[in-house]
Parts: C-alpha cells; structure tokens; sequence
C-alpha cells in the first residue's frame, strides 16, 4: 500500500486543505468572504427551519435530489480553478518545483476539494438526518443509498472538474468546459435520448441518469422498479468511483505530459534582442 | 557544488540550449546574461527540475536532475520571471503552505517563518494579505518563499524586473547576503551593470550557446586586447588620428567625432604617457586623456550577435 501512503497518508500536498479553508473562513480585507458566509448561513438557517417545520411531510430524498442538484452546479466551480487557476496565478511552476510529484498534487487537490465538499455535505446531511428523525415513513436504506448516489456522483464531478481543469489554461475556461459538458451529459443527452427513443428511453434514463434513479427510489408506484431498487443505485456508485479514479489517473497524465503539449509549452520571449537595443 | 554537463534542449526542430557545461560552488553567484529568448529561462527551468533536457544532465550536491529529481528539488529555491502567489492568503499563511510543502517540521515553521522574514524584511507585513504588498515586497515575498526550507541552490529568473530604483537596490543587497551565506545563487537578468555589482561570476548566452562563463574580471580582462584610450583635442581630429597611427604600439586610432580620437594602445602607463607627450610636443592641442574601461554590458555587446532562436 505504499501509493496510499504517498497519495494519502504522507502527501505534503494535504497542506491545500488548510489553504482552501483559510481563504474560505479567514476573511479577506474588507469583509467581503465573511459577508458572503454571513448570507449563506442565514439562508440555511431558515432552510432548516423550514424543513424542521414540515419535515413530517418531507422525503429526505427530495433534499438528497436538491443537494445533488446544487452540487452539480457548485463543484464545477469549486473545483475548475484548482490547476487552471494555479497555471492563471502562475504558480504552477513553483509548484511543480517543490519536493511533491505530479500525483501528489492532483491527489491533494483532489482531497481538498472533497473536504470543502464535504462541509456541505454535512450541512445537507443535517435537513436530511431531521427529516428521518420526523418521519417515521421514511425508508431509512433507501435514503442511504439515495445519500451514498449522491457523493459517488459528487465525487466523480470533482474529478471531472479537476481533469478539465487540468485540461484548460484560465479558470474561467475551465468553469464553461465544465459546466458544458455536465449540461451535455445530463441535459442535452437526456432530452434526446427521451425525444428520440420514448418509452424505451425512459427505461434507460431511469437507470442510468443520477436524477431520474433518485426520483425513483422515492417512486412506490413502478412495481416494476421494485427488482432495481437497490441494485441500480450501487451500480451507479460503482461506476462513479470508476469513472473518478480513472479521470484522476487521466488528469495526473495530463499534467506529467503537460510540458510536452504546445498550448502549455512557455511562451517564446520577445523576438528582439533588447540588450543590445 | 552545482555541476552543469552537457544540457541540451530541443522543442522539434528548434533548439532553446545547446549543450552548455558549466560548474559553480557554494557562495558563488552566477549572473546569467543573454537576450529574450537566447534560452537563459529555458536552461534555468532544466536545472530546477521543471523541463526534462533532451540530452546532458546537472548535479546538485551528488544528486542528479534526472536520477533524482525530488532530492534536486529538497535542495532549490526557484523564483521565475514572474510573481507567482496565491494573493488570498496572509503573508504568514503563504510561506506556511509551501513550509509544508517542503516538509519542514510543523513545530519549526514559525520560527523559520518569523526568520525569513526578517531577512526580507517582511516582518511587519507578517499578518497583511499578500495582495495589499508592493510590488518590491512581493518580490521579496517570492524571495522568502525559496527560503523556507533553506536550500543551497537557488534559481533566481529575472528578479528585477520591474522593481523602482530602491527596491532593486535592496534586492540587490539580499542577493548578495546569500551568498554570503554560502548559498550558490543562479540570477539572470537583462540589467548588466546591477549583475556586474553583485555577481562573482557570470555566463554569457546566445541561440542557447554559452559564449563566455567565469569571473567578471576574467571576462572582461579576455575581451581587452588593447587599452582603449580617448584623446580630446581642439585640434583637427583626423590629422591627429594620422600621427597617432603611425606611432609605436597603437594597434588602431580613429577619429571618433570633431572633438575626440579614440586609440586602441598595446602598452601600459609609461607608454602612455609617452603618447601623450609626443601629441603635444608635435603642436597638437589636447584637453583631455583617459582610459575607457570595458564593462560588462561591452563585452556581452561584443561577443553576441543579438540573434534569437
């Protein structure tokens, strides 16, 4: 297990996560982080309160639907700046000239997107745990499995985000590849396969589409569905973990042959000799 | 020891460096001189483990850029042309990041910190954000930043650039305290006479093909053949420059405008003077005699062509 010690245990690079969290929680100069907290912690507050409210009437797997939702949207944006936006500030080089491998870095990244995912994640938990504590209906399994699709998905869209980030040279470049792409697969793709193929294509998006799988697990109508009900969610996982490992061993060979890709090569310098000008 | 053999770099049909060798110890600091493009940063960037040379090598200490490019890296600080750094962050956070990132033990990282900032002369910015600096102090920042985990070697790619009078005088005397210290130091820049200040030795590069490297006497010594003189005269120059021509140990005379004549003298002092008492025993009417030294910035302008790659 040595690649787990020196990805994990004894990564230098675990050091992003102290990073990420005191540019999130220290405050900049002029309160401008602490006001944008201040907002959002209002705004879960009466969330919660809410939920609390009518969580009688509540399936915790709608929230565990909304939070998969909002995540699709937020992780790109978390996590596409985390090497495009290394390579803007033009710290990439320094990085790359410290005692960590290339693996290291995307690994610690990786994992510091994960705990930054992973406060959010505690948050949502939180509506969620009060909803199951409220309603004595709720099928606790279910609502794990609907939780455990919810971070394999969020997992692999961290590391999505991360390959194109290494992919892409600013992190606004970076922002759009994601997002365009996480609308292609799970818009565009959908709408077509649905369009195009009718019932058939329901069939296949209800296995294979995140959203719609969520959807039907809160569904006690589709008997049919009864047969799939836990085995649909586990293969998504499976495949989401998949799908994350080998889009982190695809980004780590991104940045290995990053010299050797022209569009990453340094710039020339000017033409003009200017000392002798 | 820093120990350069061979390094050659070829992107496809373009070669930045072309195999150049050269050797420094600790305390030396190496000015590093060439045109944009003339592959100062290419080779600087090979040294510091970033680009992998198409052949050659470079050891540091024993440890070879190639074999062992993680101890290489334990061992470099490396500032490149730019600023790199995260402006989100206190100035203490920031060195604290990369502090880790080197390994330096969680219980030694402030003082090491509160250390490399008062060689910087960063202390009373410990707590500020890195955006709220100067751009002297960033620079500086950058420079404590290569501190942290005290390495021998350190590659500094033009850290002048775009500093104000003051602050590049005072990171021309940081530069030089660190060497002081025994650490070799690596400095490339287009400023010849401030590299000629500080530096104990320095490289000349061109088309990647380092023309000259030693000391900045040596170098300079090697470049003068002949002394240059200049005669100031309210005489006719070009009759001057005649009578000079045809005397003993003047390699070359010419008229260098309406006022002065300028003699490439084969001789020392008592020759000299001996010149300079035949110009005026012949009627010629001087108002001024001395020596042109060479500098640096001569002897880079004579030895390069000012092509690029």
């Amino acid at each position: 297990m040595n690649w787990w010690s020196e990805l994990v245990i004894d990564n230098p690079m675990l050091i992003e996560i102290s990073r990420y969290r005191r540019r999130m929680l220290s405050g900049r100069e002029g309160g401008g982080n602490r006001a944008v907290l201040v907002l959002l912690l209002v705004f879960y507050t009466l969330i919660l309160v809410t939920i609390l409210r009518f969580s009688r009437d509540i399936d915790p797997i709608w929230i565990i639907e909304f939070q998969t939702g909002l995540f699709t949207l937020l992780l790109p944006v978390m996590a596409a700046g985390a090497i495009a936006g290394e390579r803007e500030r033009r710290t990439w080089d320094i990085l790359l000239t410290a005692p960590v491998t290339k693996a290291q870095i995307v690994v610690g990244k990786f994992i510091a997107i994960l705990a930054g995912y992973g406060l959010f994640l505690v948050a949502c938990g939180l509506m969620v745990v009060s909803c199951m504590i409220a309603n004595p209906n709720v099928h606790i399994g279910l609502t794990l499995s609907a939780e455990l699709l919810s971070t394999t998905f969020a997992i692999m869209l961290i590391a999505l985000s991360l390959f194109v980030s290494a992919r892409s040279r600013t992190t606004f470049a970076a922002i759009g590849a994601c997002v365009g792409l996480i609308f292609t697969i799970y818009g565009a793709v959908p709408i077509f396969i649905g369009a195009l193929f009718e019932r058939a294509g329901a069939d296949v998006l209800e296995l294979s589409y995140p959203f719609a799988t969520l959807a039907k697990l809160t569904d006690t109508s589709d008997v049919k569905w009864d047969h799939f009900r836990w085995t649909v969610p586990l293969c998504h996982d499976a495949i989401y973990l998949l799908l994350a490992a080998a889009m982190l061993v695809a980004t780590t060979v991104t940045v290995r042959k990053m010299e050797e890709i022209k569009d990453f090569m340094p710039e020339p310098d000017a033409k003009v000799g200017k000392a002798r000008a | 020891m820093l120990e350069v053999q061979g390094l050659r770099k070829e992107y496809g049909p373009l070669t930045a460096v072309q195999g150049i060798s050269f050797s420094l110890k600790p305390g030396d600091i190496f000015g590093f001189i060439g045109s944009n493009g003339a592959g100062k940063t290419t080779t600087i960037k090979m040294i510091a483990t970033l680009i992998e040379p198409t052949s050659g090598t470079a050891t540091l200490n024993g440890a070879d850029i190639l074999a062992d490019p993680m101890e290489v890296r334990r061992q470099i600080g490396y500032m490149p042309d730019f600023f790199g750094l995260y402006d989100d962050v206190r100035v203490w956070e920031y060195l604290d990041f990369f502090a880790a990132l080197y390994r330096v033990p969680n219980a030694d990282r402030s003082g090491i910190i509160d250390n490399v900032l008062e060689l910087t002369d960063l202390t009373a910015k410990k707590t500020a954000f890195v955006q709220s600096l100067s751009r002297g102090m960033q620079q500086r920042l950058c420079l404590a930043r290569c501190l942290v985990h005290d390495p021998a070697l350190l590659l500094l790619d033009e850290p002048a650039s775009g500093l104000d009078p003051r602050a590049r005088a005072e990171l021309k005397e940081l530069i030089a305290e660190l060497g002081r210290m025994g650490k070799i130091v690596v400095v490339s820049s287009h400023i010849l006479p401030e590299l000629a200040d500080f530096c104990n030795t320095v490289g000349i590069i061109e088309r990647g093909e380092l023309l000259a490297f030693g000391p900045v006497q040596t170098i300079v010594q090697g470049m003068q053949t002949a002394r240059c003189l200049v005669l100031k005269t309210l005489s006719e120059p070009e009759e001057l420059k005649d009578f000079i021509q045809a005397r003993p140990l003047v390699q070359s005379a010419r008229a260098h405008d309406a006022t002065s004549v300028t003699i490439e003298f084969l001789a020392g002092l008592e020759e000299q003077a001996d010149l300079l008492d035949a110009v005026i025993r012949q009627g010629f009417r001087v108002v001024g005699f001395s020596e042109e030294h060479v500098d640096l910035e001569d002897v880079f302008l004579r030895l390069t062509t000012g092509a690029v790659n």
